[in-house]
């Protein structure tokens, strides 16, 4: 299908914002993810894009991978919890919940952004289709 | 009347419809756990007639989709469906067109 | 100081419009008109074959850009029925000469 090229460059856009909007969704409910201090703590989620020929339609983007951040977190003092070293220290995920929810916000419009260019092309390619009409 | 460019055009409206049954069936099992996408391939078979020249009864063939699958197995891409669907109703409409002028050029020359 | 004045004094050539034959074409004079109602059958057919070939793009999903076709398919649409209006213009007109009392 090398005719309606747009639909698949546009359509590769929509899949990458839907994958970040997955992994933004996977951080923001573990924000408060506490883990003991002998074990790694909940590591922020990256989608890696890069710039690709989806398909032959000469452009779009391609999810590389899936990347994991930082394990080592953010201690936390806080000896009341029961999963607290000698010293009282927990681990907690190195995020920021107002970064992840800007991000959130970007992922969205990305999403809605190639949505709409999906919608301006179909209907250039429907005004051709009427020629003659 | 054996115009091969009619028959040619027929067989790919008849691909068109039967790829949007397959992307309507794929869109509906979007969650279906172990469901594998399902694609319609007419072209392969229509450019090799054009080509070849022999007469042989065309038929489209299905193919599973080789994309990864996420945790319950499922592999439908949502994004990949709907662009297939546009790009098939599109073209859907293209060739219609194409059958519309091959009637009315054959049909001007007749009432003429 | 004293402005130059525009020097040259060249004056403006007027507009050469390109001669144009009594028919309104470029194609050369001479030729019944049985020669040029079949050249323009010829070139019907061309427009057809054309036509034809990018609709077989289109069905295979080759072309990329659909408004070729569907330019290509309205010439030929139109290209056929002049040619039919001026084939019956000129059987009227032979079956007028036919009629004319000797």
């Amino acid at each position: 299908m090398g005719i309606f090229n747009d639909f698949k460059i546009s359509g590769s856009g929509m899949y990458a914002y839907r994958k970040w909007m997955d992994a933004l969704s996977d951080n923001i409910a573990n924000i408060n993810t506490i883990n003991p201090y002998d074990q790694a703590a909940f590591q922020e989620r990256f989608v890696q894009v890069q710039s690709a020929d989806v398909a032959g339609s000469g452009g779009g983007v391609a999810v590389t991978s899936v990347k994991y951040g930082n394990g080592e977190g953010r201690l936390r003092f806080d000896p009341t919890n029961p999963d607290a070293n000698d010293q009282g220290y927990v681990r907690s995920p190195d995020m920021d919940l107002s970064d992840q929810m800007t991000n959130l916000i970007l992922a969205q419009r990305g999403y809605q952004a190639n949505a709409s260019a999906v919608e301006r092309a179909r209907s250039m390619y429907e005004a051709a289709l009427n020629l003659g009409k | 009347m054996t115009d091969p460019i009619q028959a040619a055009i027929q067989y790919s409206l008849h691909g068109l419809s039967d790829r949007q049954h397959t992307t309507s069936n794929n869109i509906a099992n979007i969650q279906t756990p172990g469901y594998l996408a399902q694609q319609t391939d007419f072209e392969t078979s229509l450019r090799q007639a054009l080509g070849g020249g022999q007469s042989v009864a065309l038929d489209p063939t299905h193919l599973t989709s080789t994309a990864e699958t996420n945790t319950n197995g499922n592999n439908v891409n949502l994004d990949n469906e709907t662009m297939t669907a546009i790009d098939t109703e599109l073209r859907y409409q293209a060739m219609v067109d194409a059958m519309n002028t091959k009637f009315k050029m054959l049909k001007s020359a007749i009432g003429s | 100081m004293a402005i130059a004045p525009i020097g040259g004094g060249t004056s403006i050539q007027p507009i050469e419009f390109p001669k144009l034959d009594s028919a309104g074409t470029n194609k050369a004079e001479g030729g019944s008109f049985g020669d040029k109602l079949t050249g323009a059958i010829g070139d019907l057919q061309k427009t057809q074959a054309k036509s034809d070939d990018l609709a077989m793009q289109v069905a295979t999903g080759q072309l990329t850009d659909i408004h070729d076709y569907m330019i290509a398919a309205n010439q030929a649409e139109i290209a056929t029925q002049l040619t039919v209006a001026v084939k019956n213009k000129a059987v009227d007109a032979f079956n007028q000469i036919m009629n004319m009392q000797v």
